[in-house]
């Protein structure tokens, strides 16, 4: 087999985390597809650094500070490639029996923040990060994290309590 | 909305919730992660050394910093015909040309993010920040207003000079040349077609985006891409009229990453030559896409995806046109760098519901030497669809045609569609049909990987059925298959094996090998006809002489595979009539063979009118013996 010379335990340690970093990115976009750019912009800095990475105190929390700014640029892009896969692309269709309203209320509201607030819910409440390990992964302080983190609580609150009123069955 | 996000641990579950449509993830994801990383470390190595370079020729010869950034605004051709291996060169030429057309516009290039090698091979993409030379002026670069202007150069496309303008979805001509205003797209998705991009978020078109499009027919396209960043949140943050985004502008600025910007309407693209491979069914590694789509004798209409001919994976993309719809069809060929990680489990994955084994690991003969090939059916959680993949592994190479169930238009919009997707003896034959590049030569010639869950002791024989390990049916699948391909008239050879006989009952022995090339189905039991004779036929169980008891009506035939089946008669106790020594066969539902000898039957007379002497019976079908030999 040929193949390119790998870093030791790169492949390991990106078969571990690889499916985690995923849904943190999907939570962060709001699109699996752009999900997979996400993440395999983080990987592929992470690879080019992994020799220095790798002997980091905390490996996750540099690929976590990659994978924002890779979410945070991804933003920034109004248009997305196609890239080559092995796997056709897929997409979803809405299952109209599917009571899935609680999750595109959820949806709207997570979409209606603004990235960093967005990016600050999702790595304290998903990811369970601390408000000092949110600051490294944002690259900001923590007084930024806590009231990014308050404003962006508030704003949920705001959007789901909109949609509540607007759903005949809670209103009732 | 039930979720009560006014206590946090709420929230988390919440999140997690949205995660139920999580797809599955690719199962080369991570090679192609290594892949990715390798490619973008050679480039930071090489602009490294480029810098290096460069820094060294001005301290020695002390060339004046401003010659080297000299603009080229007009250049004759196009800037960026280097390979991915080169693109950091080719950001910096791309900047150094759009950097002044952007000035004479009155924007002033205020940042520059990383260039980036776009989906890890495809091409060159340079971000710029720009900014109002104006606001800059009076207020500095720090905390201006700026947009971002995307250039991104790729390689391997034909098609003519242009740019796509945009359009409202229901009236977009893809060869359209009138730039319209730019708030047109404001809410319709996949506003533009384009063969290289399309476009993914309708949000971002609130923004004022749009994409400039040229390609050269040296086989390289620019594509500018210019947005207001998103980040804006309302317009009264935003930097105001682009004027870059108005036809004047944006030919200005097109024209000055290449050739002078023409109007001249897009010509109709002339079909490219199709390859010529050499005596061993090789074909120059340039020509290889041209090679796969010659392959589809119906057309690939439209091209998503193009291959870049110096990947060691190729990849083509695009859309088998059929009626008023068209199917997505995807190829590609690899070296053997991802074979391993295809070959590392059979066809499907152990227990794996949504894959289905159409034609399990078999082995045939190519013009190229021996090849593994295989047909599965992956079913995707949306029921609406599925996708067959044919896989030909020669040597450490690995060829893989994909067909999609759905419709898919123009511009990259599926439709659901009730049809399955090719049916698996064309998506076979095409996969067979697909040249490998010259390139790929030396892998093509290395031993052959047993793929495995092919039982051993197999090699060279004419099936690699993970379950049986022969060359017999019958898993389901196989069934399935063998009924979707029914062997043609060409396609076998009918032989007389001979008779035999006991206790006064005569069998008769007749064999279908196959002469071809593909796996092929024998549907529903032989009929036989003995010219001259009046006998009536009745249907035997089980095989006869085969050790299964079970009929077997459906037989999938490997290619030099040899199958069997038995006809009995007894013999005529009371008298005999008329002999004959020739029979006539038929095999799904068409006669394969005439006046074939044989031993000869009798008719017989002077008994009861259910005289079983003048009864034909046809059993199922069995494995021959002798038929698990190749061709």
């Amino acid at each position: 087999m040929s193949g390119v010379a790998v870093p030791p335990d790169f492949e390991s340690y990106v078969a571990a985390r690889r499916p985690q970093l995923r849904r943190t990115a999907y939570l962060l976009c709001g699109d699996w597809d752009k999900a997979e750019d996400v993440v395999q912009d983080a990987l592929t800095r992470l690879y080019v650094h992994w020799r220095r990475a790798s002997h980091a105190d905390n490996i996750d929390a540099y690929v976590r500070r990659s994978l924002v700014n890779a979410y945070l640029s991804e933003g920034r892009r109004p248009w997305r490639r196609e890239r080559a896969t092995d796997v056709l692309p897929e997409k979803g269709y809405a299952d109209p029996t599917d009571s899935s309203g609680d999750r595109d209320d959820l949806r709207r509201a997570l979409a209606s923040l603004g990235a960093s607030q967005r990016a600050v819910v999702v790595l304290r409440y998903w990811d369970d990060l601390s408000v000092e390990q949110t600051a490294d992964a944002l690259g900001c302080s923590t007084g930024n994290v806590k009231s990014q983190s308050a404003r962006g609580l508030a704003r949920l609150r705001e959007a789901l309590a909109a949609s509540d009123s607007a759903d005949p069955e809670v209103a009732r | 909305m039930s979720i009560d996000i006014h206590e946090e641990p709420w929230l988390r579950n919440a999140l997690g919730s949205l995660l139920v449509d999580e797809p599955p993830m690719s199962p080369v994801a991570v090679v192609d992660d290594v892949r990715r990383g390798e490619t973008a470390r050679i480039v930071v190595r090489r602009r490294r050394t480029a810098a290096l370079a460069v820094a060294a020729v001005l301290a020695l010869v002390a060339v004046p910093a401003g010659y080297l950034l000299r603009a080229e605004p007009h250049a004759a051709t196009p800037p960026a015909s280097s390979t991915s291996a080169t693109s950091g060169d080719t950001a910096e030429v791309l900047r150094q040309r759009a950097t002044p057309a952007l000035a004479t516009l009155g924007w002033t290039v205020v940042g520059q993010r990383e260039p980036a090698i776009n989906g890890g091979t495809v091409g060159t993409e340079l971000d710029l920040d720009v900014a109002r030379t104006t606001d800059v002026a009076s207020a500095g670069t720090d905390g201006v207003k700026t947009t971002s202007v995307q250039i991104l150069s790729y390689q391997s496309l034909t098609g003519p000079g242009r740019y796509l303008a945009l359009c409202t979805a229901s009236s977009c001509p893809s060869s359209a040349l009138v730039l319209p205003s730019t708030t047109s797209c404001q809410g319709q998705p996949n506003c533009y077609t384009d063969e290289g991009a399309y476009l993914d978020s309708v949000d971002l078109t609130r923004y004022g985006s749009l994409v400039l499009d040229r390609s050269y027919e040296s086989g390289v396209l620019i594509e500018v891409l210019v947005g207001r960043d998103p980040s804006f949140p309302a317009p009264a943050k935003t930097v105001g009229p682009i004027s870059f985004l108005t036809p004047t502008g944006a030919r200005s600025l097109l024209g000055a990453l290449g050739n002078p910007y023409t109007d001249a309407p897009v010509p109709s693209q002339s079909p490219r030559p199709i390859p010529s491979p050499t005596s061993d069914g090789f074909v120059p590694v340039a020509d290889w896409e041209a090679g796969v789509l010659a392959a589809f004798s119906g057309g690939i209409t439209t091209v998503f995806q193009h291959a870049d001919v110096t990947a060691a994976k190729l990849v083509v993309s695009g859309r088998e046109a059929q009626g008023d719809g068209g199917r997505l069809v995807q190829t590609s060929v690899d070296d053997g760098s991802a074979a391993a990680a295809q070959l590392a489990s059979p066809p499907c994955g152990i227990d794996d519901p949504t894959c289905r084994v159409l034609l399990p690991w078999g082995r045939v003969t190519t013009s190229q030497g021996p090849a593994w090939i295989s047909v599965v059916d992956v079913s995707f959680t949306d029921p609406t669809h599925s996708t067959r993949v044919a896989s030909v592994v020669r040597g450490d190479t690995l060829v893989m045609v994909t067909s999609d169930s759905r419709e898919v238009s123009t511009d990259f919009v599926y439709g659901a569609s009730g049809a399955p997707g090719l049916s698996p003896d064309i998506i076979l034959e095409r996969a067979l049909a697909i040249p490998l590049p010259e390139s790929m030569r030396a892998a093509a010639g290395r031993p052959m990987a047993m793929p495995p869950g092919v039982a051993s002791g197999t090699g060279g024989s004419a099936s690699a059925s993970t379950t049986q390990g022969t060359g017999g049916p019958q898993t389901a699948h196989d069934r399935a298959f063998a009924e979707s391909v029914p062997c043609a008239r060409d396609q076998v050879n009918v032989t007389y094996g001979g008779a035999d006989g006991a206790t006064g009952l005569s069998i008769y022995t007749f064999s279908v090998h196959s002469v071809s090339q593909k796996p092929c189905g024998l549907v529903g039991r032989a009929t036989i006809t003995i010219p001259g004779l009046a006998l009536r036929h009745a249907a035997g169980s089980g095989s006869f002489a085969g050790p299964d008891p079970a009929v077997v009506t459906v037989f999938l035939l490997q290619p030099g595979a040899t199958a069997e089946f038995s006809a009995t008669k007894w013999r005529c106790d009371y008298g005999t009539g008329v002999r004959a020594s020739t029979f006539d066969i038929r095999i799904n539902s068409a006669t394969v063979r005439t006046s074939l000898p044989f031993d000869g039957m009798t008719q017989c007379t002077g008994g009861p009118a259910a005289d079983p002497g003048n009864v034909l019976t046809v059993y199922g079908w069995r494995e021959a013996p002798q038929g698990l030999v190749w061709g």
